[in-house]
């Protein structure tokens, strides 16, 4: 009873401060909005049992990839409003009709399983997910699409290194020819 | 009119009882580390520290506090309102909440009789009841992860007072928070690994038992690497000198909170010695025993003297920790920005991962008892070792590939220039 009124809680949190991630007229104001969304996203999963999904959720997403944000945003100095003003009025419009879509979707999805959801899925029955599982999962069967992402990522870093580099090299070679080497 | 207090309302009130407690030692200990910082401080200078407010200086701190309490709160004109007031809690909060997953002792046996009692012309009847109370407010099972997770937040706070505040020096500090954060997350993550190998386990309390029984059970010794890494990390986590760029009270002022007075401030400043506290208590947990002592412990198991003994010892290594930071401080001058990043990139980050090959190597080698997986697990299966070769085949050729693409420029401008 109490954990599914802190539920519902969280899950109002969660959906207005997504909500507020697009309203909200400052950058800065929305990026933490988001960083609000994915802690209560983090803290749903944890009353769902899921408590190694949860703190990969803070770990990841609010821990790092938020303050990256952040990080951009604050540096680029993006002021009021100044997201919002380029979009022009027929893509709003676009984008209003689409998000009705989107949810009238998902009530009829959520109207066609709900009987299935409520038998199956309660909150008292979630079971906990254990990190040896998913370790074992992980180097087990799904080993090769985890060495895939794993090297998908070591590219992109290495490619990021590259692109930096280059003007790097650039620059000095430049700076060499200026002093007449 | 009667209330009947079940089992589960016992422990529930109990734990409550014991958060208040841990919450509130913890808020005392603060004053008494600032106090012992100024005392230490002043015998590195060879200065008395403060010595006029009570016996010793003992109630200099809580002066101060009391100043601090009874300042005016000054908001700058220009500040964005609503972040300037949320960003010290911000950085309080997490401070707070990473409490929660240290053991602080044995559990303890409690044991009721039950029957009844009237208070306020209530009867109250209270269930007979036997439980172990574990010293501590959670044990969970993610818990080195959701220390991660907690400081990580800890960010938040400092980057948005140095936004918030609309100054240059705050801003600068703010900045150089988030990178310098970010960037040694990574190495405070990644020396924990070797640890948590041999351990087998997140959960804090697992890792103190299997150190049980004396020093040379504690992990300090199969992880010295791993130790020195994950202190040098926490130094900068915790934005201690010789890493306190954010604040780099000689270029920025006082950094990301030169705008803050009175409470504000004193939060961030709770905040500071909080963190300290919190990773001087989980860095003792994974490292040195944490509340197990030096000997085994001599008294009965499970009692009260048996959780005055961990306790003690606890405290014990926190108060070294926090003196050998504070040691630190009085000693070493404040890093450039560049050198904390090479530090961070080119030392640590390679050092921690190397350590963890090393270990999972031996680990795979010779599993220590605990393991949740066997030696023929790991290597037994031609695919893992298969795989795990030919990616080091990959790796070791973009490294190459790598090298070849970025000095070959320089390497010709270079022979151009001979």
């Amino acid at each position: 009873m109490i954990s599914q009124i802190v539920y519902g809680l969280l899950f109002v949190l969660a959906l207005f401060s997504a909500m507020m991630v697009v309203l909200s007229p400052h950058a800065v104001y929305g990026a933490l909005y988001l960083v609000l969304t994915m802690v209560g996203i983090a803290a749903l999963f944890v009353l769902m049992n899921a408590q190694l999904a949860g703190v990969l959720q803070i770990i990841v997403y609010a821990g790092a990839i938020m303050v990256l944000f952040l990080f951009v945003i604050m540096l680029l100095n993006v002021g009021r409003q100044e997201g919002g003003s380029g979009i022009n009025r027929s893509v709003r419009w676009l984008g209003g009709v689409l998000s009705v879509a989107f949810i009238l979707q998902v009530i009829a999805m959520y109207a066609g399983l709900r009987d299935e959801l409520a038998a199956n899925y309660t909150l008292e029955g979630a079971q906990s997910i254990r990190i040896d599982d998913v370790a074992r999962l992980l180097l087990t069967d799904y080993i090769y699409a985890f060495e895939m992402t794993s090297v998908l990522l070591l590219v992109a870093v290495i490619g990021a290194v590259v692109l930096a580099r280059r003007r790097l090299v650039q620059g000095a070679l430049e700076e060499g020819e200026r002093r007449g080497f | 009119m009667t209330l009947t207090l079940t089992p589960f309302a016992i422990e529930m009130l109990l734990r409550l009882v014991l958060i208040l407690v841990i919450f509130h030692v913890l808020l005392i200990i603060v004053p008494f580390m600032v106090l012992w910082e100024r005392k230490l401080l002043g015998f590195i200078q060879e200065r008395p520290g403060p010595n006029r407010v009570g016996p010793w200086g003992i109630l200099q701190t809580i002066v101060d506090g009391l100043k601090l309490f009874l300042k005016e709160d000054i908001r700058p004109a220009s500040v964005d309102r609503t972040l300037h007031t949320l960003a010290p809690l911000m950085t309080v909060a997490p401070a707070i909440l990473v409490l929660a997953i240290v053991p602080f002792a044995d559990p303890v046996r409690i044991t009721l009789d039950g029957g009844e009692f009237s208070l306020l012309g209530l009867t109250i009847q209270v269930a007979p009841v036997v439980l172990d109370l574990p010293i501590g407010i959670t044990s969970l099972e993610v818990g080195i992860l959701y220390y991660l997770a907690i400081t990580g937040l800890a960010v938040y706070g400092i980057v948005l007072a140095g936004w918030a505040s609309n100054s240059k020096y705050s801003l600068l500090g703010g900045i150089r928070s988030s990178a310098q954060m970010l960037s040694y997350e990574i190495a405070l993550g990644l020396s924990l690994v070797g640890v948590l190998l041999i351990a087998g386990t997140f959960d804090l309390r697992a890792i103190i038992e299997q150190q049980d029984g004396g020093f040379w059970n504690w992990h300090v010794w199969k992880q010295p690497v791993g130790f020195l890494l994950f202190m040098v990390a926490g130094f900068a986590e915790t934005n201690r000198l010789p890493f306190d760029l954010p604040e780099g009270e000689s270029e920025l002022g006082a950094g990301f909170h030169t705008e803050f007075s009175s409470m504000k401030f004193a939060m961030f400043f709770m905040a500071e010695y909080m963190n300290m506290f919190t990773f001087s208590a989980v860095l003792a947990t994974l490292f040195l025993g944490g509340y197990t002592g030096p000997i085994a412990s001599p008294f009965a198991e499970l009692g009260w003297l048996n959780v005055a003994w961990g306790v003690f010892w606890l405290m014990a290594k926190i108060f070294l920790i926090v003196s050998f930071m504070i040691f630190i401080r009085g000693t070493l001058p404040r890093f450039r920005y560049d050198q904390l990043m090479d530090l961070g990139w080119k030392v640590m980050f390679p050092l921690a991962l190397a350590n963890m090959v090393l270990t999972a190597g031996v680990v795979a080698v010779f599993p220590p008892g605990n393991r949740w997986v066997t030696r023929e697990e790991i290597i037994g299966q031609p695919s893992t070792v298969g795989l795990t070769l030919g990616l080091l085949v990959v790796g070791v050729a973009q490294i190459i590939i790598m090298d070849m693409i970025l000095n070959a420029r320089k390497r010709r401008l270079l022979a151009n220039a001979r």
